[in-house]
């Protein structure tokens, strides 16, 4: 237990001074006391209108927004990916992999080709469509599998994911390819996914979804754990499988559904970062998901940082900057993995 | 302690796998299951553990019907060891064997392992020789450590009916023979029932109280050990030619081929 009250410490303080860092980096260069003045105006701390309009624009509604806003949707990748690759006993597993982020791609390529805009939806048609389009995809490979598979055997769902996905990945190309030129170049920016050009009310968005999936997640580690042994052995120590297997997909396909709709598509967070936490601190759900919650919102936002202070004052898609962070790490961690092993 | 009765199961009620079972387990013996490939051994146990909807007939434990119990009470009172199950993730024997004490954290969504369980899977490693593997990472142990990891988790649910489907499948006779003497231990002292489906007939013979014969989905014979030296049983049941003498110590039936 020791060993993990020093991970989380760690974990925590790491948290904290990324975003602290974040908000201190940009284009334009802000103190850190500015910082501290615009924040604690806003939240009623300190009355006084020290702080610049134009640094109060910058810090309250441009970078704190994004970076909450990355460590969300890195926070909500991660315990997704964690989720779905405990449920799987499938490392290869991510929120990707079953279907679920394609599906929401196909929701926000869809408002975005056609221009819908959903009256009593506002601006937020996109992000709401995509999370419809997460659980409706996710509820079509359910659905696939359990009429091709009467024992709704794992293989199958992993299957039929990469099934959904091929197809999903046609229809989306087909509509970039017949857009109109100017949504073309905008359908192309929200694929690569990006986290840049955000405002609080994105951050409004996730939030709802964030909060109630984590908690049914993080309430189910038990079941996690258990499931390692397979479905059977898990219904033989008294776990309701079925029930139990589709409140933790359909989390898992809400937090993708409310990232991929805030953010666009950024991979490998939700691959590497739970792998990264279990060579760390082992595969205890009960460690295992928190850990991968904190790491992975932390990460997205390091890799935000770079990704817009690397070439500023133009930005990289955070997607490239994952891949570039995520990979050797990955890699050094799997080698020490092995080598540890063959010591034993 | 176990009671079958007139017991009908399958993936489709137009199909049924087992047809009419019905048999009696009395508390503290050891029943072998025996038979060919396919004649529904597996499918028996599954079905009585609830994995199988299209049943009729009744089973009863210790008196109340299963279909009476929710999933994790019918846990609390019967454990099943399977043949070896893979498992991906790097979990240690300890967190294995503490996944036995999850029919008992019911009530509350908080309610986490506690001190007395830590207690108990003392106890479960204790009896199964294996608290030396305890803080090892389970998939990096042999075959047979980790069946013994798998019966201490079984242990853990502290049940008084041990289902086995073929826990020696993939021992050798050295860690066969060790699992059996464990479990023929555990029932001489501590009464545990238990049904085993297995495929060694010597085996079976040497350990098993009772003996059950299927085939076809069918219950062909139940009875004693010395059913093996029942020819026309065996030539049903098997489909070939066997043979036995008596074992030169304990007595009991051997079988030649």
């Amino acid at each position: 237990m020791k060993k993990f009250i020093s991970w989380y410490s760690i974990a925590f303080l790491m948290s904290i001074s990324t975003i602290a860092i974040s908000l201190l980096n940009g284009s334009v260069q802000i103190s850190t006391n500015e910082i501290f003045v615009i924040i604690g105006k806003h939240l009623n701390i300190s009355g006084n209108n020290m702080g610049t309009s134009t640094f109060d624009a910058i810090i309250w509604d441009i970078r704190l927004p994004r970076v909450l806003l990355a460590f969300f949707v890195g926070a909500s990748l991660a315990l997704s990916g964690a989720a779905l690759q405990g449920l799987f006993r499938n490392p290869l597993v991510e929120p990707y992999t079953i279907g679920v982020s394609s599906g929401a791609s196909l929701g926000a390529v869809i408002v975005l080709f056609m221009q819908i805009q959903l009256g009593f939806l506002g601006n937020y048609t996109l992000p709401i469509v995509s999370i419809c389009g997460s659980i409706l995809s996710l509820f079509l490979v359910l659905f696939i599998t359990k009429i091709s598979s009467r024992s709704f055997a794992n293989e199958t769902i992993i299957l039929t994911g990469i099934i959904l996905n091929s197809f999903i990945g046609a229809l989306v190309t087909f509509l970039i390819s017949t857009a109109k030129q100017d949504s073309f170049r905008q359908i192309l920016f929200w694929l690569m996914g990006s986290v840049s050009m955000r405002n609080w009310g994105h951050v409004g968005l996730i939030v709802p979804f964030f909060v109630v999936a984590v908690i049914v997640i993080l309430f189910h580690y038990r079941e996690l754990n258990t499931l390692a042994l397979g479905d059977e052995a898990a219904h033989y120590i008294g776990v309701n499988v079925k029930r139990k297997r589709t409140y933790i997909l359909t989390a898992s396909a809400v937090l993708t559904g409310a990232a991929v709709a805030v953010s666009g598509a950024i991979g490998f967070v939700g691959l590497v970062i739970p792998h990264l936490v279990r060579l760390l601190i082992g595969s205890n759900h009960k460690h295992v998901l928190p850990f991968s919650l904190v790491v992975g919102g932390t990460f997205l936002v390091f890799a935000d940082l770079i990704a817009r202070t690397i070439l500023s004052p133009s930005e990289l898609p955070i997607g490239v900057v994952t891949a570039f962070i995520g990979a050797p790490i990955f890699g050094y961690l799997l080698i020490r993995q092995q080598l540890k092993r063959k010591d034993i | 302690m176990l009671r079958v009765l007139d017991y009908t199961t399958g993936y489709s009620k137009q199909k049924p796998i087992l047809q009419n079972i019905s048999f009696e387990v009395p508390k503290g013996s050891f029943c072998a299951v025996l038979g060919a490939n396919g004649s529904g051994k597996t499918t028996l146990i599954r079905g009585i553990m609830g994995l199988l909807t299209n049943s009729s007939g009744e089973v009863f434990v210790e008196g109340k019907a299963t279909s009476t119990f929710s999933k994790r009470e019918l846990a609390q009172k019967i454990s099943v060891l399977t043949q070896e199950q893979p498992v991906n993730m790097d979990f240690t024997s300890e967190e294995i064997v503490l996944l036995g004490r999850y029919p008992y954290t019911y009530g509350s969504i908080f309610r986490d392992i506690k001190e007395s369980d830590y207690q108990l899977i003392d106890e479960c490693f204790e009896m199964t020789n294996a608290t030396h593997l305890r803080n090892r990472i389970f998939t990096s142990l042999s075959g047979g450590e980790r069946q013994r990891v798998l019966l201490a988790k079984a242990f853990a649910q502290e049940p008084s009916l041990l289902f086995l489907d073929e826990p020696t499948n993939h021992l050798d006779i050295k860690h066969s023979l060790e699992l059996l003497k464990l479990l023929k231990q555990q029932q001489e002292q501590n009464g545990l029932t238990i049904v085993a489906v297995l495929h060694d007939l010597n085996l079976a013979s040497l350990f098993a109280d009772q003996l059950i014969f299927m085939k076809n989905g069918q219950l062909l014979a139940d009875g004693r050990v010395e059913l093996f030296n029942n020819m026309k049983v065996m030539k049903e049941v098997f489909g070939i030619e066997l043979k036995t003498m008596p074992h030169p110590e304990t007595g009991k039936p051997q079988i030649f081929y």
